[in-house]
């Protein structure tokens, strides 16, 4: 007997249709177009996948992968073009449940579980098998669970709590869900980002198996590796745009990244830097890593260890690398806003300690926050409220002086061409690239040695993405050293003097701006040097 | 569009750490001690070694003459750490308990919670105490409680207020219509010759005080002074002296004020005080707490009408403990024929204050 | 470049585009229209606008009045606090205890109830900011706390507390009592710390974004235990003031208190999730509660319906608020 009688579980996946290729494509995109407001995020996108293949699918941050997954999956719906699945033609995803009725299931980076559930009932949400009244089945719930856990490798009881389990843990319960779906076609997002080499090996023989099985698999991954190692064919996307389809035996991870970029460069312009070569680094890191313990802390699993690096004054130098890569969550320690588990940070020289934001701020870092709604405006207050945050808590004064106040914002508002009525409007009525020159003028209030900026023109028209690179140009020009965290690498390799380029928490190259290429940078921020 | 997952900013979202943790313990568990001693204070329980081992079996109507170990009567109220009830009821309870030799209890929520009432009632049965004394805090809601217990087997008495649909065996406490009529003695006493208009204050929609009122009414009415529609004050200091101000100023030629409700007589002597007019508004309240008695020094207040509430659980306990040890029998078996061996009403009576005696009552 | 076009999905009603300011300004033409109303209803029309009148009004306001001062720099900053009323409680019978149990001169007794206030606030902070509990939980459980104890040590009630303490809260300035004078004193300090100085304007930021606050350098958790313990001890003092007031230490004074500052300061212009509002909003919301208690009483409706008009008026006022602001959202 074959598996099948070991784990009962496995009679829903067993072959029904026979191993890759010899019934013609069990997925079928043709001319898939998304748009949002702004952005033409697929144009006219082909692929198919066929059944028993692994098709993986890679393209830089921004190409469009996810949101073709999500259109797979039932979350978005496409505004052209014509989905074939299974011999239907022009299926209509409408929702996630249709998505899972029709038999296609996607595997999340764990965002779709609940902590307070434990692991049964999160794999059968809203599907726990039922007795005659409606009423949860709880033996067979568990048993179903405890064979689907055994598939994938985790050996631990279907009524543990899934708060308890550690994030590669769940990433295997997120697996186990999508194997219960008895899905034809089963979509992986990133699922090695958090496993070690053990488990992703596990991984990999649970996609053998399905491949037996006749399921369908669409990859996606960063990591080209993994790609070679597993995959059948990979198509890569850029821009939104299919851009080719090879199987894996015939092509190269170099001649991947090729086809990932290429892009005109010449909508920024840029930057023209003088060779400033100036003594005493205006801002060294050395050794900067995390706690032992912070593999645990909320969503981000990304763990730093060991950052070294420095910028003189003057030197605009850019930190790129792709999601998950820990370019935001080094601005927070270096900012010392997330805690550090070693290493120092030196502002001209002078150990910045305790690691706060305060003690930063007065060590002369200003940080600009990725998602400036969440974390760096705050939205009723005024603009010129807004501009005067950073040095509230600073100044010596007892007294508030709003008449400067007032006329310090109304020279910013009219030197960086803010567009407001007035100073005193509530800063979320503003578009979003007048809100990044705020947050600029808020930097540039208390005049920073160092300034971090975190993804500077992310939502930001095309109109004000050149006036902030330029606000940002003439703040090198005065001195200030200044770190830009993008993950849009035309903008990355316009801006920079030098870019680092980080993958997996530490630092994987450098690049001198004169002889940077798109392609050596996603080279470097994808490949690893040894495995 | 971008799918990115967050970067890192939730990093401030950490567990707390085990230092942590270990405060919280810490300050949440001295907190929690500190309240769970109020608790075994404020609701302590007595427990006396019975006098003699219980009387031989006895027969179907014959009640034992000595109280069974661990007899237990329970009194049951909401607001029970009022401290009207600690000041009073309470000790008169321990007392009772310690005199006959029985445990008593004290049980009910600390708020004005009807439902919580109800299920303390219930859980109350459940346990099969000797007797129970309710408050009636809601002459409707409570019947279905008390009879069920009664049906049980477990004799129910009502105290201080009472629930006269339900099947309770007695009721111990003060007659309000009664005590309406007092103060509207002494008011009319005071103003003498004065006619006018008297407000009326006190939680209005207890029947207690509604008994109050037209026992005032029937008083004041035929003196000749005028009745305004009661007002309600919450049982709350705070309000009572807010709505006796809001009422003095309205009505520039009130004669006179009487309160219904433990809080009202403070309430609204304060009022009148600090309106300057001591003396020239006659002002009546239920209790005689200390309170009351620095009014009634002060010539603020006129007269308060003292309940005397220790009878309420004394009393109480005595009523359920003769009714099962009493050795008065009207038939050969009294319980199957529903006949009590106690009064079914003990009217307990009240006492008057003035300033005439009030050194009487004085502590220091 | 060009100011935004006006938003063209969806008509909203002009009203919306209002700035917030004038749900406040509402406010206040609504108090004057219930002055007017009170010079019909009031059975003599000269009674209501006399000395004598306003200032029964105002003594009888002061004590929530007091309240919502402190409560009013927690809800800027963001949090709130449930155990104010239980605090009051507890610190004038703390007072009273000191006064007339243990013997201790007045002003020193004073002291140690204040002391009690603001260490009772202090834990509220250091529970909320540091330990991470959210607000309404742990001042749920104080305020439980704070009230058993005031009932354990007051019992019934400190009465006959000496005159030099009752002065305080009895004497009167221009017709006009102690404490009233003392709400004007601490809320116009309060108001003008709030308004212009640089250290009480971080609350606002606190308590509009506290992430962003923390990354602009402001110490948030410090902010957040200060503001706790702020507002601890001026309950302590409403609770002392107000003991003065009626010679009496009452364990259960300040029942209910807490939710009538809330309201009162809601109505003057605070958000729950914080960053809004001014005391000069408290007051008037204080103010305007007060008035329509007192139309009510002597309207004669029953207390049901001062719950349902004052509950109503608080949903409108914050509905028409929430409204406005979406307005504005991008």
């Amino acid at each position: 007997m074959t598996a099948a009688a070991a784990r009962p579980d496995i009679p829903a996946i067993i072959p029904a249709v026979g191993p890759s290729g010899d019934s013609g494509p069990i997925l079928s995109v043709r001319g898939i177009h998304k748009r949002f407001p702004g952005v033409h995020a697929l144009k006219g996108v082909n692929l198919d996948v066929r059944a028993g293949e692994v098709h993986a699918l890679v393209g830089e941050n921004g190409a469009g992968k996810s949101t073709l997954m999500h259109i797979l999956a039932g979350v978005h719906r496409p505004d052209e073009g014509s989905i074939d699945f299974r011999g239907r033609t022009d299926v209509a995803i409408a929702s996630e449940r249709e998505a899972q009725r029709l038999g296609i299931a996607i595997v999340y980076q764990e965002r779709s579980l609940f902590d307070p559930l434990s692991i049964a009932e999160n794999v059968f949400a809203g599907r726990q098998p039922a007795g005659a009244c409606g009423f949860i089945d709880r033996r067979r719930l568990r048993e179903r669970t405890r064979g689907l856990l055994e598939m994938v490798g985790l050996a631990v009881e279907p009524d543990v709590p899934l708060s308890a389990l550690s994030p590669a843990e769940r990433q295997m319960v997120e697996i186990a869900k999508a194997l219960s779906l008895d899905a034809r076609l089963i979509i992986f997002d990133e699922p090695t980002a958090a496993l070690t080499d053990a488990e992703t090996s596990t991984l990999f023989g649970v996609i053998g198996l399905l491949k037996k099985s006749g399921v369908g698999i669409i990859y996606i991954s960063h990591r080209l590796e993994e790609v070679f190692e597993i995959a059948d064919r990979v198509s890569v996307l850029k821009d939104g745009e299919w851009q080719a389809t090879l199987p894996v035996a015939g092509t190269t991870p170099g001649d991947l990244v090729a086809r990932m970029v290429g892009r005109d460069l010449s909508v920024f312009t840029r930057r023209m830097a003088p060779d400033r070569a100036t003594g005493t680094p205006r801002l060294e890191v050395r050794g900067l890593c995390d706690p032992p313990e912070a593999a645990g802390a909320g969503f981000s699993r990304v763990r730093l260890r060991g950052i070294d690096f420095s910028v003189r004054a003057g030197e605009v130098v850019a930190l790129a690398g792709l999601n998950g890569s820990g370019r935001t969550e080094a601005a927070l320690a270096i900012f010392g806003a997330r805690p550090r588990g070693g290493g120092e940070i030196l502002v001209d020289g002078r150990r910045i300690d305790p690691p706060s934001p305060a003690s930063a701020i007065a060590a002369g870092i200003g940080y600009l926050p990725e998602d400036r709604k969440d974390a760096g405006l705050f939205l009723e207050m005024s603009v010129e409220r807004n501009i005067t945050a950073a040095r509230l808590a600073r100044r010596g004064g007892f007294w508030l002086d709003d008449a400067e106040s007032r006329s310090v914002a109304e020279d910013f508002r009219r030197k960086m061409r803010i567009a407001c009525r007035d100073v005193r409007q509530a800063v979320r009525s503003l578009s979003g690239g007048n809100q990044q020159k705020v947050m600029l003028a808020r930097w540039l209030l208390v005049g920073p040695r160092v300034l971090i900026v975190d993804e500077p023109t992310r939502g930001v028209d095309v109109g004000s993405k050149a006036e902030v690179h330029a606000l940002l140009y003439e703040l090198a020009a005065r001195g200030t050293a200044v770190v830009v965290i993008s993950s849009d690498l035309p903008e990355a390799l316009a801006v920079a003097d030098r870019i680092l380029v980080l993958r997996e928490g530490c630092i994987s190259g450098e690049i001198s701006g004169a002889d940077a290429t798109e392609e050596k940078v996603l080279r470097l921020a994808s490949i690893a040097v040894e495995r | 569009m971008n799918h990115h997952e967050d970067e890192g900013l939730d990093a401030r979202e950490a567990m707390p750490t085990r230092r942590e943790v270990f405060q919280t313990a810490g300050i949440l568990g001295g907190a929690l001690a500190g309240a769970g001693l109020f608790a075994a204070l404020g609701g302590c329980e007595t427990k006396s070694a019975p006098e003699s081992a219980p009387a031989p079996g006895a027969a179907g109507g014959d009640r034992p003459r000595a109280p069974k170990a661990d007899e237990e009567y329970v009194w049951l109220s909401a607001n029970a750490n009022l401290p009207l009830f600690t000041a009073h009821d309470h000790p008169a309870l321990h007392l009772v308990g310690r005199e006959l030799g029985v445990k008593v209890t004290v049980g009910g929520p600390n708020s004005i919670d009807i439902p919580s009432l109800v299920s303390a009632i219930e859980q109350t049965a459940a346990r099969k105490p000797a007797g129970m004394m309710v408050v009636g805090w809601d002459p409707s809601a409570l019947v279905v409680p008390i009879n069920r217990a009664i049906e049980s087997g477990i004799p129910v008495v009502c105290v201080d207020a009472d629930v006269p649909a339900s099947k309770r065996l007695a009721f111990i406490g003060t007659d309000w219509y009664d005590l309406g009529v007092r103060q509207a003695e002494a008011m009319v006493k005071a103003l003498g010759e004065r006619k006018g208009k008297v407000a009326l204050l006190g939680l209005i929609e207890q029947e207690i005080d509604q008994k109050a009122f037209a026992g005032f009414r029937s008083v004041a009415e035929k003196a000749g002074l005028t009745c305004l529609e009661p007002q309600q004050d919450k049982g709350n200091q705070v309000e009572a002296t807010r709505v006796a101000a809001a009422i003095i100023q309205a009505h520039p030629d009130l004669a006179g004020m009487a309160g219904f409700d433990s809080e009202s007589g403070p309430g609204m002597s304060q009022a009148v005080k600090e309106a300057g007019k001591s003396g020239k508004i006659i002002v009546t309240s239920v209790e005689a707490e200390e309170q009351h008695l620095r009014f009634i020094k002060e010539g603020v207040l006129t007269a308060g009408i003292g309940q005397k509430r220790g009878l309420f659980t004394y009393m109480g306990v005595k009523a359920l403990y003769e009714i099962n040890h009493s050795p008065l029998k009207f038939t050969p078996d009294d319980r199957a024929a529903g006949i009590v061996p106690v009064p079914v009403v003990y009217s307990t009576g009240t006492y008057t204050v003035t300033r005439d005696n009030v050194h009487l009552f004085l502590k220091a | 470049m060009t100011p935004r076009a006006p938003d063209s999905a969806g008509r909203r009603p002009r009203w919306t585009s209002l700035p917030r300011e004038v749900v406040l300004g509402a406010l206040i033409v609504l108090i004057v229209l219930l002055l007017w109303l009170a010079g019909l209803v009031y059975p003599q029309l000269s009674t209501f606008f006399t000395l004598g009148n306003l200032s029964a009004i105002l003594r009888n306001l002061a004590f929530e009045g007091i309240l919502a001062t402190g409560m009013m720099l927690l809800l800027v900053a963001g949090v709130f606090d449930l155990s104010v009323g239980s605090m009051a409680s507890l610190s004038g019978v703390v007072a009273g205890w000191l006064m007339k149990k243990a013997g201790w001169p007045v002003p020193l007794a004073v002291a140690g109830a204040l002391g009690t206030a603001a260490f009772g606030g202090f834990l509220n902070g250091v529970i909320v900011a540091k330990v991470r509990v959210n607000a309404l939980i742990t001042t749920l459980g104080t305020m439980g706390v704070f009230s058993g104890i005031a009932l354990l040590i007051g019992g019934p009630g400190i009465t006959f507390l000496p005159e030099s303490f009752s002065r305080l809260g009895q004497e009167e300035f221009l017709g006009i009592q102690a404490p009233v004078w003392l709400m004007a004193a601490l809320a116009g300090t309060a108001g003008f710390l709030l308004w212009r100085t640089r250290f009480f304007r971080q609350y606002y930021y606190i308590g509009s974004n506290p992430k962003a606050a923390h990354l602009s350098g402001i110490n948030v958790e410090g902010m957040q235990i200060l503001a706790f313990t702020i507002a601890g001890t001026i309950a302590g003092l409403a609770g002392i003031v107000y003991a003065s007031r009626i010679q009496t230490a009452s364990s259960t004074v300040g029942v209910g208190a807490e939710l009538q500052a809330i309201t009162a300061v809601i109505l003057g212009g605070a958000s729950l999730t914080g960053g809004r509002g001014t005391i000069f909003g408290a007051m008037v919301g204080v103010f305007f509660m007060a008035l329509m208690k007192n139309l009510l009483i002597i309207l004669r409706t029953s207390s049901e319906w001062q719950g349902i008009i004052l509950g109503a008026v608080l949903v409108l006022a914050v509905g028409a608020d929430s409204i406005m602001n979406r307005r504005q959202e991008r």
